[in-house]
């Protein structure tokens, strides 16, 4: 009976080594001059009666890989990608060749694969995702906008697959309209796996009203 | 007690019982004389006899006798008038009758003793059993009278074939233990097994029924019961159409049944006293309540040490929210709230009924909430153990198991994530596959082979689409067992 007490209690000492993480629930890809910038949203719950509230924190880097591990040191836990709902990029980052990202991010553990990417149209990705202060808003809208047919239905693993396919894919693309607020703006279509043109709603068939 | 030999003088049979029970001062010692010259002695045990009967049906018949000398059997056949009296050659037989209450009778001439049945000790009421209250149905109780309660069984099962063979365990409580079954409906091999297994057992004394259930059930060892209990009369007389076999323990109210299958944990006696659909629905709960209590911790700490990934965002950020500031990792957080539960549960069984719902109270809410507020534990842990325990309620037979399935999985859990708990069900799985009651196989009836045995397995059937024969527990000799 002592050995079996043990035996229970021992394979409780191996879960001392749990980690705070700090959940990431969209990313923003920017580019200026080379340097790729890259901003997490991460939420934030202090206690069970606060609504969970977004904290913004960049990090600055050459690639993909190194903009994670420069991210995760700036965060006060453990990056943790796995909640991460939205990928927005802007349009610099969409002219270069998106399917490299799309392979890094499919190959990534804790990335999901229904993860949603965009384009910002006119502006910077951190901005757009700096827009709203509530969390997980850009995903209900892209969710919402490929339900009503407005916007394409892009995932992570469907982008990566027209792409290894024929290097052609079309994405949904947002835009700050004039009210500070985030709308759909048509779809960004790419060819030979780079951003080619955007095409508005009225030449698409669909209404892109949100 | 050694064998006794008496003679036909009967002052030294008084001066020999007296001998023989020196120093208790409730034994009674009373000399009665007949008329014409008849002598006698009665020996009993003050507060454990029928007084009435003793002064109106042995001694006012021996003093009213006109006989000047009588036999033994003169006494028994003729004189005393009670219906149950008999000359005893054993003298073991006839000391184990008078130490529960009979009375001896000794008369000059005749060395053999005369045993009358006068028992009258105080009994308790028949009432309902407090650990095994129906909603409709039958209200009555064993006791700890033994024949008040093989009469309760005998009045349900008016059957010819109804047998109660009484066989002494116990060298010092020289316990009167005895087999009941329906002779034709179970199994001789049965019958067989378990009268064995007693006469084997070499023990001093028997004073429950658990005495015996440890030591003659399969897998000793293990939390889940292969020995049935129940304090119903209603329930051991089902048991027994059912072709089973039941053992009652004198001084005991629990009766054990044998073979005790896994379906019968999650039987209720209500499940046959109100509609199927309701009985139905209660026992569905019942299963979904002891999954529930052995899993939902394990899960819980699982979830939240290697899969976050699994748990809803906005559920994982409230639960991560509540941990923060929290001193310990969840997996022993989890551990602690559960040793905190069954101190609860055993403070609260211990303490006298008022004060019992006031240490509920205390224990569940106050302490809880104090725990949450001083950062001690999180409140969704608390949540996940309050459920557990409350699941852990619906299922009383398998309290042990959940107990201590509740740790081992959650070790498990805490260990190796979802994997972990994923492999120690299986591991019980296979386990409860291997178990045995008297040879019947443990899972029977709940792995769907015939239709007739499937009635009432998971789910019972309604009445009307039962089968006669619908009970029988059919005994399957496997290779390894030995009845």
């Amino acid at each position: 009976m002592k050995l079996t007490g043990l035996l229970l209690l021992l394979p409780l000492m191996l879960c001392g080594c749990a980690r705070e993480v700090s959940p990431v629930s969209a990313l923003a890809l920017d580019e200026t001059d080379g340097v790729y910038r890259l901003t997490a949203e991460v939420v934030r719950q202090d206690s069970l009666d606060d609504a969970a509230a977004p904290a913004y924190l960049s990090a600055t880097g050459e690639d993909l890989p190194s903009l994670l591990t420069n991210l995760s040191n700036v965060l006060p836990g453990e990056l943790y990608l796995s909640h991460a709902q939205v990928l927005l990029i802007s349009e610099k980052v969409a002219d270069e060749s998106i399917l490299p990202l799309a392979d890094y991010l499919c190959t990534e553990n804790d990335v999901r694969l229904s993860l949603r990417v965009a384009v910002v149209r006119d502006g910077a990705a951190t901005e757009m995702l700096q827009a709203d202060d509530e969390v997980y808003a850009l995903s209900e809208l892209l969710d919402r906008a490929a339900q009503q047919g407005t916007l394409p239905d892009m995932p992570l693993y469907r982008i990566a697959e027209v792409l290894h396919a024929d290097g052609s894919a079309i994405l949904p693309a947002l835009r700050l309209d004039e009210f500070g607020q985030t709308a759909p703006a048509g779809t960004a279509v790419f060819a030979n796996e780079r951003l080619s043109c955007f095409l508005d709603g009225d030449e698409i068939g669909g209404d892109t009203h949100a | 007690m050694d064998t006794i030999t008496f003679s036909a003088d009967l002052e030294s049979n008084i001066q020999l019982m007296q001998s023989l029970f020196q120093g208790d001062n409730t034994f009674v010692t009373r000399r009665a004389v007949g008329h014409a010259g008849l002598d006698c002695a009665v020996f009993f045990f003050d507060g454990m006899v029928n007084n009435i009967a003793i002064n109106q049906s042995v001694i006012r018949p021996i003093v009213c006798s006109d006989l000047p000398r009588a036999s033994a059997d003169t006494l028994c056949q003729t004189i005393l008038q009670i219906n149950d009296s008999r000359v005893e050659t054993d003298s073991s037989k006839m000391f184990a009758s008078f130490l529960y209450g009979d009375t001896v009778v000794f008369t000059a001439g005749d060395a053999r003793p005369v045993v009358v049945n006068t028992k009258g000790f105080s009994l308790r009421s028949a009432s309902e059993p407090e650990n095994e209250r129906v909603l409709s149905g039958p209200r009555e109780g064993f006791t700890e009278c033994f024949m008040p309660n093989l009469a309760l069984i005998r009045r349900r099962l008016n059957d010819k074939r109804l047998k109660f063979t009484f066989l002494r365990i116990g060298s010092r409580t020289n316990t009167i233990v005895c087999l009941c079954y329906l002779d034709g409906v179970c199994e001789k091999k049965l019958i067989r097994h378990l009268r064995r297994k007693l006469e084997a057992l070499d023990i001093d004394s028997v004073l429950d029924a658990n005495y015996l259930a440890e030591r003659i059930r399969d897998h000793r060892f293990s939390p889940f019961p292969t020995l049935g209990t129940t304090e119903r009369p209603d329930v051991v007389a089902a048991r027994l159409v059912e072709g089973r076999c039941a053992i009652v323990v004198d001084g005991s109210p629990v009766v054990l049944t044998a073979p005790f299958l896994f379906q019968e944990c999650f039987q209720s006696n209500d499940d046959y006293y109100i509609s199927f659909l309701q009985a139905n629905l209660s026992r569905v709960l019942r299963t979904l309540g002891f999954v529930c209590t052995i899993t939902f911790p394990a899960v819980y700490a699982a979830l939240l040490l290697y899969h976050r990934e699994l748990v809803p965002a906005r559920l994982l950020f409230a639960i991560s929210a509540a941990q923060r500031g929290v001193p310990l990792p969840i997996g022993w957080e989890t551990f602690l709230l559960l040793l905190v539960l069954e101190a609860l549960k055993e403070a609260g069984a211990r303490t006298p009924g008022a004060m019992g719902q006031t240490m509920s109270i205390v224990g569940g809410l106050v302490l809880g909430q104090a725990a949450v507020s001083a950062r001690f534990a999180a409140a969704p842990t608390v949540i996940v153990i309050a459920i557990a325990g409350v699941t852990g309620l619906m299922a009383p037979k398998l309290q042990t198991a959940s107990l201590w399935l509740r740790f081992a999985l959650l070790a498990a859990g805490a260990a190796y994530g979802l994997y972990g708990v994923g492999l120690a069900l299986a591991l019980v799985l296979a386990w409860l596959c291997r178990m045995h009651s008297c040879s019947v196989p443990y899972l029977l009836n709940l792995v769907p082979r015939v239709q007739a045995e499937q009635e009432d397995a998971w789910l019972r059937a309604p009445w009307f689409f039962m089968r006669h024969d619908r009970f029988a527990v059919k005994r399957n000799l496997s290779k390894g067992d030995k009845p």
